[in-house]
């Protein structure tokens, strides 16, 4: 516990440190608060508009889970059917890449005329940036399983589906995991830019307060994506935890 | 009595693609039914590639490798290291087999426990195998070795990176296995001791991946009486001073 406390305390006190200055800062007339209000007023907004922060938090949330449910289906469907059928990897794992190269802000005005203004395009946008590291996480652990284990299953003749299902899969585990955690952080920006062209959630609210001048409630809006995004990481590496611990999933023992 | 050789091999010959060498060469032996034998060998002399052709992991490059049709389809591997899978845990590693080749009957779980139990792992079942020391692990890796009944065992070193006391328990767990499931195997290892106690018969390989011709001792047959009159020691000198032969001329 102490050794917690050690390790943890010199981020906290920076933080404190710097939140003081900050506030000086602001309060002395050193810095515009029109430019960067000061962290009380910033709280101030934060709780006087909390319903309306809220209610964007949580369709900002609604389209992330919807977006990573859907990359990490697909994406581990995907990747296991391009380990299991090499010329669909060949055929198709290329065109996957556009996924992870393209940039979201310059597509998401195509999804908002294929989907229309609203929580759809937002999932859609969270969904493309969010693939690809599931996908390519998932291949990798399928494809690097123990070599030892591997020549151990081969000698009972197994079926080419009971090798993925008994070998490859459970040993990909880990990495699919690793990959959700990076999709995690990945679909909320997906799911910020997709409501800053489609309308709707905590990208909605950060791109109006710009528009009104409004900078203590856009950082609002930015402290609440990234608590929201922190707190999506923390669930994911709980439950990798959780699941590690019942059954350890490693590569080799 | 006498029976069919359980295994006949004649001018066998292994060598991998792009090697200039053959890993087996020329070598021909056979193994009488329900003899144990034990193949002695210094490193690298192809011992394991011997015993991958004779599983059918490896197919021969040459000559004749006969196995008696009531073996096939019954041999089983142990392999050096236990090679568990580390998120099953004993009893699943030791149902894996089953599963893989589609053979769960009804009764498997009892069949499971009842033969982790004779194997003093009654209370480890549960357990997975980072949980487990070495011998345990090693003890649960023959236990899915027998799970499918096999008629002969292939061992490859499997006690080599144990400690001494286990190594000795094991080998006394491996006879008395043979006793009770009829078993015949085929143990691997670079140990003259553990050859010499474990096997009916010590087959010595040389380098160039040949059986010795020159056997200081045949147990089998006629020479049976030979076994008896010298002692566990004068057997091991025995191969020892061939051994160091082999080795010298390499």
């Amino acid at each position: 516990m102490t050794e917690a406390i050690r390790d943890k305390l010199p981020a906290w006190l920076f933080l404190i440190a710097l939140l003081a200055v900050w506030e000086t800062a602001v309060q002395q007339g050193w810095i515009a608060a029109y430019l960067l209000p000061a962290p009380s007023d910033i709280y101030a907004t934060t709780i006087e508009l909390w319903p309306e922060i809220w209610s964007a938090t949580q369709s900002t949330l609604s389209s992330i889970v919807w977006g990573l449910g859907a990359s990490f289906s697909i994406g581990v469907t995907l990747a296991i059917g391009f380990f299991a059928i090499p010329i669909l990897r060949r055929a198709i794992l290329p065109f996957c890449l556009f996924f992870q190269t393209v940039p979201i802000i310059a597509i998401a005005p195509l999804l908002v005329i294929w989907f229309g203004f609203g929580e759809t395009t937002v999932t859609a946008s969270a969904f493309i940036v969010s693939l690809f590291p599931i996908l390519a996480n998932t291949l990798t652990g399928l494809e690097e399983t123990d070599p030892l284990l591997r020549e151990m299953f081969a000698q009972y003749r197994p079926s080419k589906w009971k090798m993925i299902s008994k070998l490859q899969i459970p040993s990909a585990i880990p990495y699919i995991l690793t990959g959700l955690r990076i999709s995690v952080g990945l679909a909320t920006i997906g799911a910020i830019v997709g409501e800053f062209i489609a309308g709707g959630g905590l990208g909605s609210l950060i791109d109006s307060a710009r528009t009104q001048q409004r900078v203590d409630l856009v950082f609002s809006g930015v402290i609440a994506s990234s608590v929201l995004a922190l707190l999506l990481v923390l669930l994911v590496d709980l439950i990798s935890g959780l699941l590690l611990r019942k059954r350890p999933y490693t590569r080799s023992a | 009595m006498h029976s069919a050789p359980s295994i006949d091999v004649e001018n066998l010959v292994k060598r991998f693609p792009n090697q200039k060498r053959d890993v087996i060469h020329r070598m021909t032996f056979s193994v009488p039914g329900r003899q144990c034998v034990s193949l002695l060998g210094p490193s690298g002399c192809g011992k394991t590639t011997l015993l991958r052709l004779l599983m059918g992991i490896e197919l021969p490059t040459q000559g004749r490798l006969a196995i008696d049709p009531q073996l096939s389809g019954h041999l089983s591997y142990v392999f050096q290291e236990p090679r568990l899978v580390p998120w099953r845990t004993s009893r699943e590693n030791v149902r894996l087999p089953l599963e893989l080749s589609g053979a769960v009957a009804g009764d498997a779980n009892d069949a499971i426990e009842a033969l982790l139990t004779s194997l003093g792992l009654g209370e480890r079942m549960s357990h997975f195998p980072r949980e487990l020391s070495g011998g345990m692990q090693m003890r649960v890796a023959l236990a899915r070795a027998l799970i499918t009944k096999p008629k002969m065992l292939l061992l490859d070193e499997p006690f080599a990176a144990l400690d001494e006391r286990t190594r000795f328990r094991l080998q006394d767990l491996l006879l008395d296995l043979r006793e009770r499931l009829n078993l015949q195997y085929i143990f691997v290892t670079h140990s003259i001791s553990e050859a010499v106690y474990l096997g009916d018969r010590v087959l010595l390989m040389d380098r160039t991946g040949q059986i010795d011709t020159d056997q200081p001792i045949e147990f089998t047959g006629r020479n049976q009486s030979l076994k008896l009159t010298l002692t566990f020691n004068e057997r091991v000198s025995a191969f020892a001073r061939r051994f160091t032969e082999l080795e010298g001329n390499a």
